[in-house]
């Protein structure tokens, strides 16, 4: 079964179960165990991690980052090395690989959540948790404008270059923010005052609900994984909690 | 329903939604910028973001401020253009939210009220990451304290300045 | 004959502005009606439709005095969500008009919002679909769709809601000569066949007054004549002979002299996903030339513009500009002496003046400020635009848009100036001023490269031109030599026998 055939809210459920999990496991085999369980999840669902690809690159920047942080600045374990005024602790890497473990899951978890649904969906699911269609329906919106605005910044830059503003160093790119941003956010607001008033003039708000041409129903086995996933949210927060009473 | 906070018609949905991608693209152009220059204290993309968590309430008020920022946040996500947005998402909201409780008590008509308006955003907004930098990341908490207090101050001062000027010169375009 | 409208306004003005954008308007529609509003740069036609749909004064801000009912129902007392019971309205971009992310959801939009029936729903869409002839095009995604479809996709979207008036602004001002015929002949046909009262403001003239029976000119915010269809093309074709004439004796071939502005030699560029931009280019630009670079749309025109100011580099082959190879070191140098128009003058305007945004090339070159103000005023007064010089751009028309973009490119004084469809998005007397001092710069010895698929403009202003096709060279003739070239040119889809002109119509030629 494709991850498409199930109903938003059960993907949101396991979405849920996850950050929980990131957040309450407190060891790095736990965080594995769940990453894994997630990683196990994206191949039996999608078939391969090829999508997830950029995420992983991005993930091991940010773990090389926060593993240099946790060399530099910390103080917890004993000292294992010194070097002038750089003191290295023997708990810089593993609170580095809980660190990115965590990272991983939650990423990995929203990546899931949020690409596995189409716009159409996440509109009805809205819409199913009482959400006014007005705002309900700005998903759809938001996916079908961001390539064209991408494309658009991308022409206003070619269009300041060859005006003469040079687009060459980090430096140059600094001086050109504003040149390219300030048309870039003009062009945007004319954009939202015309999109705004097509949609007005289509009947947009006149009535407090409106026909869609799907519709979003629960089925069993959403039923099913729906309320095992609560259930282990519910115990797993309450074992954490009830210690602390 | 104060007119100062909150703004429900056509217009300011759309706009929130549509100014919410011009601030993702220009966030990931800042962060490519910071990659370079000061990769590590991010202090073009953490003004970058007050400016627009303030410059949005001021142009479409509330919903409008935290639309923009959830649509920032998640197609941020969805499209792999920043995996991390997960973690801005409480910032971007609790950062607009302080900005409209401020921005609706000052006339915004001096730079020492827009100033002020972002010190609350700019405060706020890092303590959620700060909050994430500990929890998450588990960084030492004077360190996280003080990489956010660099970024809110360093945010303050410029979003503040730029979120007047251009506010005013979108005013003066009469676009809005 | 039934009365559907009636406009009578007194004045309109704008917040912060003394002058009113619109006064003494008095007409009415009538049902089955066809009107097309024009006029010049800045007059008022836009925002005559908006008090018809009620955007003025529901959703743009002004002080609007007098009345405006359609259908015996007075639009300052009307939401705007309601309107789509009498009036649909379509704008010029189409993009920012399409909605959903699929055909039949965009079109399904407005229909939903009203709570139609799904079945009913259903019915409509396809119906709406088959008027614009885009029968089966349900499940196409917006994204990929060509500018003429999209536009009537749009269209569809608003037949939909069955409003008995359609009211539209420049629908066709972003659309090649094709998506025009295409657009209009439809429109004329629901004119005909089901009664549907038209309004437009008018792009270009001969497609749509074939189909019109009223035209109303405006001048500074007052319809100051209105006139039959015919008589106003009479009008403007005298016009157009007159301004014809005198581009004939201006416009003759350059006696060629050895000066080389740009040379383009086997050229072949590629784009990242390996698509083809443009094969085996070989091109020389002399002094002087005014070359038109004509094409259909994907055929390669713009890729060659933007390779020879150094946007994109060649995959293959050289190009040299003021006889220096176009590399890092040289660009910057190269570039102060060419400029480059864009479609869209919104991409570069940024400053909060008029002024500003003029100078700051000059400011990027670190001129002295006297040299700036005195250029700024030159080059605005040369456009027209001076007693604008202080109001943010933004307060300016599309056209006036276009002029600054045009004022801030003199302003750096180039030998060289790119023009990339520099008319789109314009009606025709705006483009027409705009081609004007093209021409004038021309004439005082600047050499003119114009990107267009208006092959009249390209036919009337230039010297030379150059076909491309599938990405290459086709013909590159002088403009003396055209007529031997017409068969060649009709093959490649570019014909310059006017497709449709409005005799034929009244001849019943068209209709036949």
């Amino acid at each position: 079964m494709g991850l498409s055939k199930l109903d938003p809210r059960t993907k949101l459920a396991w979405y849920v179960l996850m950050i929980n999990f990131s957040l309450i496991s407190g060891t790095a085999v736990q965080l594995s165990i769940v990453l894994l369980v997630e990683v196990m999840a994206s191949l039996i669902l999608m078939g391969s991690l090829k999508r997830y690809k950029a995420m992983i690159v991005i993930l091991l920047l940010l773990g090389l980052q926060i593993l240099v942080v946790q060399l530099i600045f910390c103080r917890e374990g004993v000292l294992i090395y010194q070097w002038g005024i750089l003191k290295i602790y023997s708990q810089a890497l593993p609170l580095a690989i809980t660190g990115i473990l965590k990272a991983g899951i939650i990423v990995l978890a929203s990546m899931h959540f949020f690409t596995s649904s189409s716009p159409q969906e996440f509109t009805l699911m809205l819409i199913k948790f009482k959400i006014p269609y007005r705002f309900a329906m700005l998903v759809g919106l938001s996916v079908r404008f961001l390539p064209l605005m991408k494309a658009e910044y991308i022409s206003i830059i070619d269009s300041q270059r060859a005006r003469g503003l040079r687009m060459e160093s980090a430096w140059d790119n600094l001086k050109g923010i504003f040149p390219t941003f300030l048309p870039f956010l003009y062009r945007s607001v004319r954009r939202a005052t015309e999109t705004a008033l097509a949609m007005e003039l289509r009947g947009y708000g006149r009535t407090k609900t409106r026909t869609f041409t799907s519709s979003l129903e629960l089925r069993t086995y959403d039923v099913v994984l729906i309320s095992g996933m609560l259930m282990v949210i519910i115990i797993s927060l309450t074992s954490k909690i009830l210690p602390l009473i | 329903m104060n007119k100062k906070l909150f703004r429900t018609d056509t217009k300011a949905l759309v706009g929130s939604v549509i100014i919410g991608i011009v601030m993702l693209i220009m966030m990931q152009v800042t962060g490519r910028i910071d990659a370079i220059l000061d990769p590590t204290l991010l202090l073009l993309n953490g003004t970058c973001w007050a400016f627009f968590t303030g410059l949005i309430v001021l142009m479409y008020r509330q919903p409008a401020g935290i639309i923009a920022g959830v649509v920032e946040a998640v197609v941020a996500m969805a499209t792999g253009y920043s995996p991390l947005g997960f973690f801005f998402l409480f910032a971007n909201v609790i950062g607009s939210v302080v900005y409209s409780l401020i921005s609706g008590r000052l006339s915004m008509d001096k730079l020492g009220h827009h100033i002020l308006a972002m010190l609350g955003t700019a405060v706020s907004g890092n303590l959620c990451v700060m909050v994430g930098l500990i929890y998450v990341f588990h960084l030492d908490w004077k360190i996280a304290l003080l990489s956010s207090c660099l970024t809110a101050f360093v945010g303050t001062i410029a979003a503040g300045i730029l979120t007047k000027r251009v506010y005013g010169s979108l005013q003066k375009s009469a676009l809005l | 004959m039934e009365t559907i409208a009636k406009i009578k306004i007194e004045k309109l003005v704008f917040p912060h502005e003394e002058k009113p954008a619109l006064k003494n308007i008095d007409f009415e529609i009538v049902r089955g009606d066809f009107i097309v509003i024009t006029g010049g740069v800045a007059s008022g036609k836009s925002i005559l439709l908006h008090t018809i749909t009620g955007a003025i004064p529901h959703y743009h801000d002004a002080d609007l005095t007098g009345k405006v009912t359609i259908m015996g129902q007075d639009i300052k007392n009307m939401p705007l969500n309601r309107m789509s019971n009498y009036a649909g309205y379509m704008m010029q971009e189409p993009q920012n008009q399409i909605i959903s992310l699929d055909v039949y959801e965009d079109i399904a939009f407005g229909l939903g919002n009203l709570e139609i029936p799904l079945e009913q729903m259903d019915q409509r869409v396809k119906t709406a679909l088959q008027l614009v002839g885009l029968k089966g095009y349900e499940s196409r995604q917006t994204a990929a769709l060509s500018g003429g479809q999209a536009q009537r996709v749009v269209l569809a979207g608003v037949l939909a809601l069955n409003a008995p008036i359609l009211i539209l602004d420049q629908p066709t001002a972003e659309l090649d000569p094709q998506g025009r015929n295409e657009l209009y002949e439809r429109l004329g046909q629901l004119n005909k066949t089901k009664n549907l009262t038209i309004v437009l403001v008018m792009d270009r003239i001969e497609e749509v007054l074939n189909y019109a029976n009223r035209v109303l000119y405006i001048r500074a915010g007052e319809i100051v004549k209105e006139y039959l269809p015919k008589a106003y093309y009479m009008e403007q074709m005298m016009h157009r002979r007159g301004r014809i004439k005198h581009l004939s004796s201006s416009n003759k071939d350059q006696s060629r002299p050895n000066e080389i502005i740009a040379k383009i030699s086997n050229v072949t560029y590629l784009y990242k996903n390996n698509l083809l931009g443009c094969e085996d280019i070989n091109l020389e630009i002399y002094k002087g030339d005014f070359l038109s670079v004509i094409g259909l749309n994907g055929s390669g025109k713009s890729t060659l513009a933007k390779l020879l100011i150094g946007l994109l580099k060649p995959s293959k082959g050289e190009i040299k500009v003021f006889n220096q190879p176009l590399n890092k070191g040289k660009l910057a140098e190269i570039r102060s002496q060419v400029g480059f128009l864009f479609q869209n003058p919104d991409y570069q305007i940024f400053a909060s003046t008029v002024e500003e945004e003029v100078g700051f090339s000059l400011k990027l070159r670190g001129e002295q400020n006297e040299v700036i103000v005195q250029k700024i005023e030159e080059s605005l007064k040369f456009v027209g635009l001076l007693d604008y010089k202080t109001i943010h751009p933004h307060r300016l028309s599309r056209g006036q848009r276009q002029l600054l973009a045009l004022a801030s490119i003199l302003v750096s004084d180039p030998e060289f100036i790119i023009a990339d469809e520099p008319t789109s998005g314009l009606d025709e007397n705006q483009g027409y001023m705009i081609m004007d001092k093209l021409l004038h710069l021309s004439k005082n010895g600047h050499t003119i490269l114009l990107i267009s698929h208006d092959l009249t403009m390209a036919k009337d202003y230039s010297n030379r031109l150059v076909a491309l096709h599938n990405h290459r060279i086709q013909l590159d003739i002088s403009r003396r030599d055209l007529d031997q070239h017409l068969d060649t040119l009709k093959a490649i889809g570019l014909n310059f026998h006017n497709p449709i002109s409005f005799r034929e119509v009244e001849d019943g030629s068209l209709q036949a």
